[in-house]
């Protein structure tokens, strides 16, 4: 593989990525095919390997610095995200690529409908509570014990439909993050050296 | 090499590396390579990542018609290779006290060896 096959393959494989980061990294590599020099460009292209592995060492960076700090919604999303491009980058047979693309994807759906449908029992419940308390105070001067009765019960749906919610919440900043941390444990490293996580 | 350099300490090396001078990816690399073997393209993700942490930045020099970029640390970059040089002389001194000393040992006793 030349010169201008190599970089070019690793600019379509890196394509999504911000296209500052892409150039920057296109820049390095042509930088050091420079220093290098003509009559060593063949034995370095050979030494980095293909354009999938070092394509793949530099998404799994992203996987790594996207993975820590907090977790929350977006960011696991974008993890799982990166991740799904890193399995794609990664040299392994093209359909067992799709395979666990797939996997992922069929996860992440499955997930947020058990979030949706709880968060919609939560909405449901708070609703219900609401329309209860209100009923309850409408018949207060036809039945005083009565209208204790309901908006009792209304307050008991609000309040665990807001319980719910919160937890509706939470288990959706936990979910994805746990998706995409499931994930990249099981990529194929190549390089453990960029994969390994820092302690600090 | 049985005992690999991990991420934290790759990081370590890189800055030490540069804080002896500003230097470019070629160079450092091949630096890096002599010593510990590392292989010829791992270096830009960690080039980056201490770029994007603040520890590094760049400037471009031309060179021979085309630019060369030439990396070198930052006062946080330094502030990290200090703490890091810390955590390593603690590091390295457990390390010593079970591996060379043995542990029943005075702490820093470390036996005479017969080789080299």
């Amino acid at each position: 593989m030349n010169r201008e096959q190599f970089l070019k393959e690793l600019r379509n494989r890196l394509k999504r990525l911000p296209p500052d980061d892409v150039n920057d990294a296109l820049e390095y590599y042509e930088e050091y095919l420079d220093e290098a020099g003509p009559e060593k460009e063949a034995e370095t292209i050979s030494a980095w390997g293909t354009p999938a592995q070092v394509a793949s060492q530099i998404l799994a960076d992203y996987v790594v610095k996207q993975g820590n700090g907090t977790p929350t919604a977006k960011k696991g999303l974008s993890t799982a995200w990166a991740v799904a491009l890193a399995i794609c980058a990664s040299p392994v047979a093209v359909p067992l690529a799709a395979a666990a693309v797939c996997v992922m994807i069929a996860l992440v759906v499955a997930v947020a409908a058990v979030i949706l449908s709880i968060g919609a029992c939560a909405a449901a419940l708070a609703a219900g509570g609401v329309v209860c308390v209100i009923a309850g105070l409408s018949v207060t001067f036809q039945s005083f014990p009565t209208m204790l009765f309901f908006v009792g019960i209304g307050l008991l749906c609000a309040g665990a439909g807001i319980a719910l919610f919160l937890f509706t919440v939470w288990l959706g900043k936990k979910g994805f993050f746990w998706i995409a941390k499931l994930f990249s444990k099981i990529l194929p490293r190549r390089k453990k050296l960029c994969l390994r996580r820092e302690k600090s | 090499m049985i005992f690999q350099l991990n991420a934290a300490l790759l990081d370590a090396c890189v800055l030490s590396v540069i804080s002896g001078g500003e230097t470019y990816g070629y160079a450092l690399t091949q630096k890096l390579k002599e010593i510990f073997g590392l292989s010829e393209s791992s270096l830009y993700p960690v080039l980056r990542r201490l770029q994007k942490n603040g520890s590094l930045s760049v400037r471009d020099r031309p060179f021979q018609g085309r630019n060369r970029r030439y990396y070198f640390l930052t006062p946080a970059g330094e502030q990290i290779l200090t703490a890091y040089r810390g955590e390593w002389k603690q590091f390295r001194v457990k390390v010593d006290q079970v591996l060379l000393g043995g542990i029943e040992d005075e702490p820093g006793a470390i036996p005479k060896r017969t080789e080299e």
